[in-house]
């Protein structure tokens, strides 16, 4: 037993001893932490480590975390990834990437992406709403949700930082109850199975608990932490044992941590299973797509990407530094992107490589070079590689679609009916900025908001409740979660009550309602706070083999094709206009046009035959006199004068 | 026969039912012919684009009628068209002259045939690519690289057949004239 203590102690001194060297011998630039820069070997660091906790006061030393403390005297705290991973990582930088830095003003918007939908049936909402800059989305602030209320809804899909790490100064009280929603970095990079984003007591259920203080460690599986501090009024102190304890003894529990025994060693340092290249599990908690059809309610019923069943990871294309600018893998990004493979991460990047270089980029990663056997050239210069390749075989109507952002899918109590708010179709076949049709997913904003100079700002939500909400009451909610069904009389209703906040209007199903003077509703069709969301899709890749066209041309170019032709269902709580836009709407084509055209592959194949019959009896001509002359010159070689 | 009874064919008084059916077909070809080059190097030459929307579905359905005028025109002319001894004395000479054989002399040509013939069997020889190279595109047997090196097989032939066949109609009418 003593061998077995001193052995312990022998490699508990050497481990120590070289990640003492190994931080002695690594010359980093000034500035730089252990963990900033890579040393370039592929092995993956250890992370035997201590854990750090938050100290009540921002400039006091950071507080060790012991199991072993006496609760009496001290109050065992979470772990703080900004304290534990900023030892070795310079955490500021690290917020500072994508999945992080929408609240920053000076960050790149990028191409759009998807908002975070806020819904409400009672009240006929569902609003895009971005901390970017994306045309069509709202600023939550706009839409009356502070930075912390905006975490508390929507944080638990997201890996912290950003609007949870903001100072409120009208919420001081509130942040110091709750704490901030760090940098989650085990949501991301933890390959220790336990980690738990979506479980009954995981990450998501501890961001709408409020404890944000907690919710890392909460996930982490080191640990259980049960209590609401959303249910703690303004003045407890979550680093004073009597308050604790005090609360404690109450109905509502406040928020406690108790680490699992197991997890600590001699030394009271954890080992961290960190996996640097993310596991595709972990980005699937916020990054799933469930695409209904007619009987394909369920994940099993799709493939994944084609790229993950080749053996990929999300990573292998979507890299990033310590600066975690992790690229989005869209044409053009390069424009906006700091991070340098961006070039040859996009489709045409790596399976065409980068033609801005003189060096042979294309075919990363063993991505095939395509052939596009028989398709035109004209194609790449109209349509995205997503157009043909990526997101469910369009459909005469595209799928309803659930988001794990919009549809909190992963987390505990989700409603699985097809019909539950927000409703995204997928894929429409829109115009994009570049002037490529790509396959988007869809969402038509709905919500109440005053028009000032034609512009719409939407009325904050609270006010919206408190003074609709009552009159809707009456109404029946779905239990599928869908919209109720509307009439213009409810938007009367609702105008009419809103009329104090200004000139009221109601934005639903890509129509403007309002009241004009004499009290009557009327509809605007063309105002741009109307038009739909639109956010590309990139994924799920289909396979070669099952891409647009692969058929014939008329899988597009079809009087009936989906492409063109699809219904896109104009989604609305007014039940009476629920109607339908045909795809070509969104693709700033002539409908005209492109049926006439679509309807000309119908004598495509006999243009064929004419034209190869044609050329056959040419040629049989031309070779036919030909012959004759080669006879004639062999007959007067041959001195044969005929 | 001779390559002037391709502008008598067009002229004479007295024709026959083939005759009108091969100015008929001459006709519709030229008429397919302007189409096909307004349609097809407007956008290309003016507008400095690709040929698209309804210009190329123009140019889609007047290709098949001209590859068909063009066939027939190569069955009814090509015997017309062919090559004599009065066309090329200098050849006949030089293939004398090479191959130490003697014989008459050769039989001085009609007009100026010659151009006319030459221009004709370019036309048909030239009507294959510019119809082949964009039919060999619909087929799903060649890949990008080929299908941008068709359209340019495409685009450039055309080119030379456009001039090859203004040539051609400036010589029949001349023909014709005299």
């Amino acid at each position: 037993m003593r061998a077995l203590k001193r052995g312990w102690t022998f490699r508990g001194a050497l481990c120590v001893l070289t990640l003492c060297l190994v931080a002695g011998a690594a010359e980093n630039e000034p500035g730089k932490l252990l963990g900033d820069e890579s040393d370039g070997s592929r092995a993956h660091p250890i992370h035997r480590i201590e854990l750090l906790a938050e100290p009540s006061e921002p400039d006091d030393e950071a507080i060790k975390v012991d199991p072993n403390i006496d609760p009496e005297e001290e109050v065992l705290l979470p772990f703080s990834t900004r304290l534990t991973c900023g030892e070795c990582h310079t955490y500021g930088i690290i917020a500072g990437g994508w999945h992080f830095n929408a609240v920053d003003p000076n960050a790149e918007d990028g191409r759009p992406g998807q908002p975070w939908l806020y819904v409400d049936a009672r009240t006929g909402t569902q609003i895009p709403l971005s901390y970017r800059s994306w045309p069509g989305t709202y600023k939550p602030a706009q839409f009356g949700l502070s930075d912390h209320e905006f975490t508390k809804i929507f944080g638990r899909q997201m890996p912290g930082g950003g609007p949870g790490e903001i100072d409120d100064p009208d919420e001081v009280m509130r942040q110091y109850v709750t704490g901030k929603l760090e940098v989650n970095c085990l949501a991301c990079h933890n390959g220790d199975p336990r980690q738990d984003q979506g479980g009954p007591a995981g990450y998501a259920v501890q961001v709408s608990r409020g404890n944000f203080r907690w919710a890392t460690a909460a996930s982490s599986g080191l640990a259980t932490v049960t209590g609401s501090a959303n249910d703690m009024d303004e003045m407890y102190d979550p680093y004073d044992p009597f308050s604790v304890e005090s609360a404690q003894s109450g109905k509502k529990k406040p928020p406690m941590i108790a680490y699992h025994k197991n997890v600590f060693d001699y030394e009271n340092t954890v080992f961290f299973d960190i996996h640097r290249e993310v596991p595709s599990q972990r980005c699937y908690f916020c990054h799933s797509n469930l695409y209904i059809g007619e009987g394909h309610t369920e994940k099993w019923h799709c493939d994944e990407d084609i790229h993950m069943k080749a053996g990929m990871t999300c990573v292998d294309c979507h890299r990033n530094g310590i600066a975690h600018n992790i690229n989005r893998g869209y044409p053009g990004e390069e424009k906006t992107s700091s991070n340098k493979l961006v070039a040859t991460s996009s489709c045409e990047g790596c399976h065409l490589g980068d033609k801005s270089t003189s060096d042979p980029t294309g075919g990363r990663l063993g991505a095939p070079v395509p052939e596009h056997l028989g398709l035109p050239a004209v194609h790449f210069e109209r349509l995205t590689c997503t157009a043909c390749h990526s997101g469910p075989w369009p459909k005469a109507e595209p799928h309803p679609t659930k988001t794990s952002m919009a549809h909190r899918l992963g987390t505990p109590n989700v409603n699985k009916a097809p019909e539950m708010l927000p409703h995204i179709a997928s894929p429409v076949f829109a115009k994009q900025e570049d002037g490529k049709i790509a396959p988007h997913k869809l969402v038509w904003p709905a919500f109440w908001g005053v028009l000032k100079d034609e512009q719409v700002e939407p009325i904050e939500f609270d006010t919206v409740t408190k003074i609709i909400g009552g009159l809707f009451e009456k109404e029946e909610l779905p239990f599928s979660g869908d919209w109720p069904d509307f009439t213009a009389d409810h938007i009367v209703k609702g105008l009419t009550a809103l009329k104090s906040a200004g000139k009221a209007v109601y934005v639903g199903g890509g129509k403007l309602y309002s009241l004009d003077d004499s009290g009557t509703l009327s509809e605007q069709a063309d105002h741009p706070a109307a038009k739909p969301y639109m956010w590309p899709i990139g994924h799920e890749v289909r396979p070669a083999a099952q891409s647009l066209g692969i058929r014939y041309c008329t899988d597009c170019h079809g009087t009936d094709a989906p492409f063109f032709f699809g219904d896109v269902t104009i989604d609305t709580p007014v039940a009476a206009d629920r109607q339908a836009k045909k795809m070509v709407d969104f693709q700033d084509i002539s409908p005209s046009y492109a049926w006439a055209f679509a309807f000309s592959f119908v004598f495509r194949p006999m243009m064929k035959i004419v034209v190869l019959g044609a050329s056959a009896v040419m040629a049989f001509v031309l070779l036919f006199y030909a012959l004759k002359a080669l006879g004639c010159v062999v007959n007067v070689l041959g001195g044969k004068d005929d | 026969m001779h390559v002037s009874d391709m502008s008598r064919s067009i002229s004479k008084y007295k024709r026959s039912l083939v005759d009108y059916f091969r100015i008929l077909v001459y006709l519709v070809a030229m008429f397919s012919f302007v189409v096909l080059a307004l349609t097809g190097f407007y956008p290309v030459l003016v507008l400095g684009e690709h040929i698209t929307g309804y210009l190329v579905m123009i140019h889609a359905t007047f290709a098949p009628v001209f590859a068909g005028c063009m066939a027939v025109l190569a069955v009814m002319w090509a015997r017309q068209c062919r090559f004599t001894p009065g066309d090329l004395p200098w050849f006949e000479r030089l293939v004398r002259l090479l191959t130490l054989t003697e014989g008459d002399e050769a039989r001085p040509g009609r007009s100026s045939g010659l151009w006319q013939k030459i221009t004709f069997w370019l036309i048909i020889f030239l009507t294959l690519p510019l119809g082949l190279s964009i039919l060999a595109s619909m087929f799903p047997l060649l890949g990008t690289h080929w299908q941008e090196l068709l359209l340019m097989i495409h685009r450039y032939t055309a080119y030379v057949f456009s001039l090859v066949v203004i040539l051609h109609t400036v010589l029949l009418f001349r023909m014709r004239a005299k």
